[in-house]
């Protein structure tokens, strides 16, 4: 892996071997109660070949993010600003029309649900022939045996005769390959997972992330796996963006948030996973409280309400300021997503705590 | 329907002061055709000679894929469903065929919970009802006895006591869970059966929950039936694990036995896919990947149920130990002191093994 280091705060200029760079993106979604921010702030970027993990809590704004690059939110009440670059086509600004000419074949999604994308009443095979028509001028058979020939990738044993099955003739496992088949056939550069493995079986979700990965290596696609567990991050992703309340709250590769973790936030969550790799402790540490509302945001930062490290900041800046995402000293060494954390102790502190206190326990 | 296949399970754990004893127990649901006349053409064999038992004060972890029966079995214990085969005994009474008017006494020592604890709510009824009904239905207690109760009660579980007039929806996933398991708890049973009471929780919020499960248990002497497909919680709460695949155990022993020499090659292939949160570990791994779905469980495969998908029957065996596991139902039994499985090449697999700490020399 050689990626360049670059300032992640400027847009692409083609040249840093970004694919698909987020600058800035704010979603915000008016409703009777108040504005909901569901994200707010949000910047990273990605290569080809390259898997990105999102991860965070569930309201943390992971799948507005997700449907704000694949221009989901158009025609809708939603409020976005910011800049998503995908190559150097800026999608914020585009019409509905121009980004559903992206959507299926440059960048196409997949679904925790696949029942959510296929559709019950068509044939698997027909739903993928028309994914594949819809983005190129080919004829039926042609459609036919492309649609075949997905299906045998993603491991559908007899894929000729399951190719007349509806959805409900696979399998739970069978109809999320069958959703990548039908996400995969126009060969996008952006994939997007949202919690694809979340309703499986492990020994189901192993195949599936092995089957991501195989397809990754064939086609050189970016992905961004959307996901709450990390060990799927570990497992899967190069770099990782940590979500909290619509924000980003630390950011970097994967070697850095879990050999080297700086924010309070990522600290609760490895500490509240129980791990069958290390000795078994006798006491989970769960972060304590709930995670925040959207609509009235803590002020200062965002996970202060739940942070037992604020004693480490002098007076209340926790609950008065709302901290920037700062690169770390590994940061500073490059990388297409440097390590970035969002916090108000001191690095030389995090690290410290990181070291003595968080890592030693885990 | 004809019954052939073999349920003499050999007692290995047979223990004269469990709580509760579970005795190749079946659970087949009828599956029935017919247009005027109802006749069942076939059976849905969910659970399908299942032996187990459990002392006080002591957890039992059940794991497998979603389908190989782990909440029937729950509902079989709890009597919220009767078994077509074998004997439940509870508390050193045989509690398989009690009528209704003996149960009252059964529902108040075996509790559940369940993984949605909204769709376990009624939404009509606030906090208050939902946690006091068990004390009602047992008519034990006064109104004004009931609401101190159950406000202790709240403020034991994480409640707020002063949202005893809300209502479910008014109150987050992991604060409903906690709702569910005060009203379990209301009565003190002496057995909670837990069917996926985190698998819905966001991990933070998981862990305040296997928490407060652990505390409860340690107050008031709970034995639990941990239901999850989550291996590594159910290694963090248990101390004895089941491990079920198509309606039987493949492999029964102690929590550190289990994660530390797992010899039934299912096990192998569940511990082998759980993806651990250290990237360089994680890209040292082999996986034993499992090919093709699962069998179905109105008709499963003959001999050993999981040899359509063993790696092991796959890959090492000779034809002729093939045909064994093909033709010949592998008992759950002792394979080593304190270890059952139902296997008939069970091997130990240092390469699927996590755990850092030890792994104890085979004896
Ligand atoms: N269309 C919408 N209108 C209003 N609020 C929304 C809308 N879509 C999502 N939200 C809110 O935005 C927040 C983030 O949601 P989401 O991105 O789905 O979270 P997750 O991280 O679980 O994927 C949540 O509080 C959700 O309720
Ligand atoms: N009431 C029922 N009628 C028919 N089949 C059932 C019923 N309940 C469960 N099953 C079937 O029994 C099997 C085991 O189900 P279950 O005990 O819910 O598994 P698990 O909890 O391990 O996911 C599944 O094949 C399921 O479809
Ligand atoms: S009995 Fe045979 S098929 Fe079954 S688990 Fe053992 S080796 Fe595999
Ligand atoms: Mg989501
Ligand atoms: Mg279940």
């Amino acid at each position: 892996m050689t990626v360049e280091p670059r300032d992640i705060t400027r847009s692409p200029s083609g040249d840093t071997g970004a694919y698909l760079s987020v600058n800035d993106l704010r979603v915000h979604f008016p409703t009777g109660d108040g504005i909901v921010k569901a994200v707010d702030g949000l910047s990273f970027s990605i290569s080809r070949g390259q898997t990105l993990g999102i991860v965070g809590e569930s309201g943390s704004g992971k799948s507005v993010t997700s449907q704000a690059i694949l221009g989901l939110h158009k025609g809708s009440k939603a409020r976005i600003s910011g800049e998503i670059w995908l190559g150097d086509q800026e999608l914020v600004g585009m019409t509905e029309e121009e980004i559903r000419g992206l959507r299926g074949d440059q960048m196409a999604m997949i679904f925790q649900d696949p029942l959510s994308s296929l559709h019950p009443f068509y044939t698997v095979g027909r739903q993928i022939t028309e994914a594949y028509r819809v983005h190129n001028s080919v004829g039926k058979s042609a459609a036919r045996k492309r649609a075949v020939e997905m299906l045998d990738l993603v491991g559908i044993p007899n894929p000729d005769k399951r190719f007349d099955d509806y959805p409900h003739q696979f399998s739970g496992g069978m109809r999320q390959r069958a959703m990548i088949a039908m996400a995969l056939v126009c060969d996008p550069k952006l994939l997007i997972a949202d919690e694809p493995t979340t309703a499986l079986d492990v020994t189901v979700q192993a195949q599936i992330l092995e089957l991501m990965k195989e397809l990754q290596r064939e086609f050189n696609s970016a992905i961004i796996l959307i996901t709450h567990d990390l060990g799927v991050v570990a497992e899967a992703c190069d770099s990782v963006v940590v979500m909290y309340g619509g924000q980003c709250v630390e950011t970097g590769t994967v070697n850095d948030i879990f050999y080297h973790a700086q924010m309070p936030y990522t600290w609760g969550l490895l500490g509240s996973m129980p791990r069958m790799d290390r000795d078994r402790r006798e006491r989970l540490q769960p972060i304590p409280g709930q995670p925040p509302s959207l609509i009235q945001v803590p002020k200062g930062c965002v996970f202060n309400p739940r942070c037992v490290y604020q004693d480490h900041v002098p007076g209340d800046l926790c609950k008065t300021d709302h901290p920037q995402l700062l690169m770390t000293q590994r940061g500073n060494e490059g990388g297409l997503l440097p390590h970035q954390v969002r916090c108000h102790i001191r690095e030389s502190e995090r690290e410290r705590i990181w070291t003595e206190q968080i890592s030693p326990t885990l | 329907m004809t019954d052939t296949d073999h349920t003499a399970f050999e007692p290995a754990d047979d223990d004269a002061d469990a709580l509760l004893a579970v005795r190749a127990i079946k659970k087949h649901f009828p599956i029935k055709q017919g247009l005027f006349i109802q006749r069942q053409v076939a059976a849905v064999k969910a659970v399908d000679g299942v032996s187990f038992s459990l002392r006080a004060g002591e957890t039992l972890g059940l794991v497998g894929e979603s389908g190989c029966g782990k909440s029937t079995v729950g509902r079989v214990v709890t009597k919220l469903v009767e078994p077509t085969a074998g004997t439940i005994r509870f508390d050193g009474r045989d509690v398989t065929k009690l009528s209704r008017g003996n149960m009252r006494p059964l529902r108040r020592d075996i509790q559940i919970i369940f993984q949605d604890p909204y769709s376990s709510l009624n939404p009509r009824h606030t906090i208050g009802t939902i946690v006091g009904a068990p004390f009602r239905i047992q008519g034990t207690k006064t109104s004004k006895g009931i609401k101190t109760e159950v406000q202790s009660l709240m403020e034991r579980v994480g409640l707020n006591p002063e949202h005893y007039n809300r209502y479910p929806h008014e109150f987050s996933g992991g604060q409903r869970q906690r709702i569910g398991i005060a009203r379990a708890v209301a009565l003190r049973p002496k057995l909670i059966v837990c069917d996926e009471p985190v698998s819905a929780l966001d991990v933070s919020i998981q862990a305040q929950v296997v928490n407060l499960l652990e505390d409860l248990q340690a107050e008031f002497g709970l034995a639990y039936i941990f239901v999850a497909h989550d291996l590594s919680v159910v290694r963090h709460i248990s101390n004895r694990v089941a491990v079920m695949y198509l309606g039987k155990i493949m492999e029964l022993t102690d929590r550190d036995t289990l994660y530390s020499r797992p010899v039934h090659p299912y096990t192998h292939s569940l511990m082998s896919a759980v993806p651990v949160p250290d990237p360089l570990k994680e890209n040292r791994r082999e996986r034993i990947l499992l090919t093709g779905d699962l069998p179905s469980p109105i008709n499963p495969p003959s001999g050993c149920v999981f040899h359509t998908r063993c790696p092991k029957f796959r890959m090492q065996l000779s034809d002729s130990e093939k045909e064994r596991c093909v033709a010949e139902v592998p008992l759950l039994e002792l394979k080593r002191p304190g270890q059952q499985a139902a296997c008939h090449y069970p091997e130990e697999r240092a390469d699927v093994v996590l755990a850092e700490d030890v792994v104890a020399p085979a004896t």
